[in-house]
């Protein structure tokens, strides 16, 4: 990979990285954190890091970093409750509003894969690569997380 | 065909949701909830449960990520900057005295076909160990000697004169380890230039008597002490601030290695030297460059 190959990266992947990054993490100042890292490390390895495979690539070490940034501090606490009376499902936006509060009733990791399954539309193989799981884990797992989101929707759905 | 039941269709949904599902397995999930009517709401909220990036979050500092070509010519990466000038200073010095040392040393090598020469140089071999690489002319030195009874007689009054410093040199051995084997080469170096000159005259005037070769002999005797105390003071000097550098002397050899295959590769390309830097390169991390 050359220069030019490894500042188009930036152009193409910084914003997605980032957004990956904050849904993992929990917050900016860490996925800023994790972006900066994960762009450092593609620049020391770019000889070794094929234009094609970067993405993948960098979105490996955002995932590493921040399953490891979150596990390590665990200050950000992600279990809501679906107690208030606002969390109606209403049009888009309110559907929206939900799965991500959803996704905050996940565990990091699969939140991490629900965020490279329907973000990035990474196949359960190539989630396997980047995560390190083989591809029945990345299933399984995956599945778990997406009835847990289902059930929140259909839970929501019956308050209102 | 792909077979849907109670049991799987929950995976079936969940796949179709991913968009892991191919053409045949899409259809018979689609027909067997359209024989279950009861199923297609779960269907559509597995559809829905999915997560949709949102686009106004942006990476704002994406200049500070991008990376330029380093400018050329300049020096980067300095911080201890002292320890780089070290490194530097010792490599030179490195290169310059292996340099030095090589181009004295390689007409020696290379000009074993005078049998005079080789005379003076199994003088030489005699002092030093029997591992010695001077040793293998030694058989080629048999063949052309007996020409004339003079030459004998020349070439082979010397020796026990110039043995004589030589065995003074023999002295540090037991002092230094590394000395002994740059001044015996030195020495080497130096006897030949010596005998050679009292050695190719006669051939040019072979009908000299024997009695002038001898006084020849002796007048280059005498002539020859000077040089050597010319040529062995530098030498002598270069080899003790080798010594005096505070590394072991593995490195030493280490570093004399390197000075010798940095030297073969300037050699290689002195030609290209104009305008030209020369850097440092760790792996792929560039330490320093010097703009020539």
């Amino acid at each position: 990979m050359e220069l030019t190959d490894y500042n188009n990266c930036v152009h193409e992947w910084a914003d997605a990285l980032f957004r990956f990054a904050c849904k993992c993490t929990g917050n900016e100042e860490d996925a800023r954190d994790v972006v900066q890292n994960s762009f450092e490390v593609l620049w020391q390895k770019k000889e070794h890091v094929a234009p094609a495979k970067a993405k993948a690539f960098l979105f490996q070490v955002a995932y590493n970093q921040s399953v490891d940034n979150y596990r390590k501090q665990s200050r950000v606490s992600y279990k809501e409750e679906v107690d208030d009376g606002r969390s109606v499902w209403q049009g888009q936006g309110d559907l929206k509003r939900v799965l991500e509060r959803a996704l905050n009733q996940l565990d990091e990791q699969a939140r991490a894969l629900v965020l490279l399954k329907d973000y990035e539309g990474y196949n359960y193989a190539e989630i396997g690569q980047i995560t390190g799981l083989n591809e029945s884990q990345v299933k399984v797992y995956l599945h778990r997380a997406r009835k847990v989101l289902k059930e929140y929707l259909i839970s929501v759905e019956h308050v209102i | 065909m792909a077979m849907v039941n109670k049991d799987n269709y929950e995976e079936y949904m969940m796949m179709y949701a991913d968009g892991e599902l191919n053409e045949a397995e899409t259809t018979a999930l689609l027909q067997y909830v359209d024989a279950h009517p009861a199923l297609r709401k779960e269907l559509e909220a597995y559809a829905a449960a999915k997560l949709v990036p949102d686009t106004t979050i942006v990476y704002a500092d994406k200049e500070q990520l991008l990376k330029t070509a380093p400018a050329k010519g300049r020096t980067v990466g300095m911080q201890r900057w002292w320890m780089y000038a070290a490194a530097a200073a010792v490599l030179l010095f490195a290169v310059t005295l292996i340099r030095q040392s090589n181009t004295t040393d390689s007409p020696v090598v290379a000009d074993v076909s005078s049998k005079q020469k080789v005379e003076s140089r199994k003088s030489v071999a005699k002092i030093q160990s029997p591992k010695s690489k001077v040793q293998s002319p030694e058989s080629k030195v048999q063949i052309p000697i007996a020409k004339s009874q003079s030459q004998k007689a020349r070439v082979q009054i010397p020796k026990p004169k110039y043995q004589s410093p030589n065995t003074k040199t023999q002295n540090p051995n037991t002092n230094n380890e590394y000395v002994p084997t740059e001044t015996v080469i030195a020495k080497e170096k130096e006897t030949v230039p010596v005998v050679q000159q009292p050695a190719y005259e006669p051939v040019k005037e072979e009908a000299v008597v024997a009695q002038h070769t001898e006084q020849a002999t002796t007048i280059e005797a005498n002539t020859s002490a000077p040089e050597e105390t010319i040529y062995n003071e530098p030498q002598k000097q270069k080899r003790r601030l080798l010594d005096m550098l505070p590394i072991s002397k593995q490195k030493k050899e280490g570093a004399g290695m390197i000075a010798n295959a940095i030297t073969k590769r300037i050699e290689s390309v002195t030609g290209n030297l104009k305008d030209t830097d020369v850097k440092l390169k760790i792996g792929n991390k560039e330490i320093f460059i010097v703009k020539l």
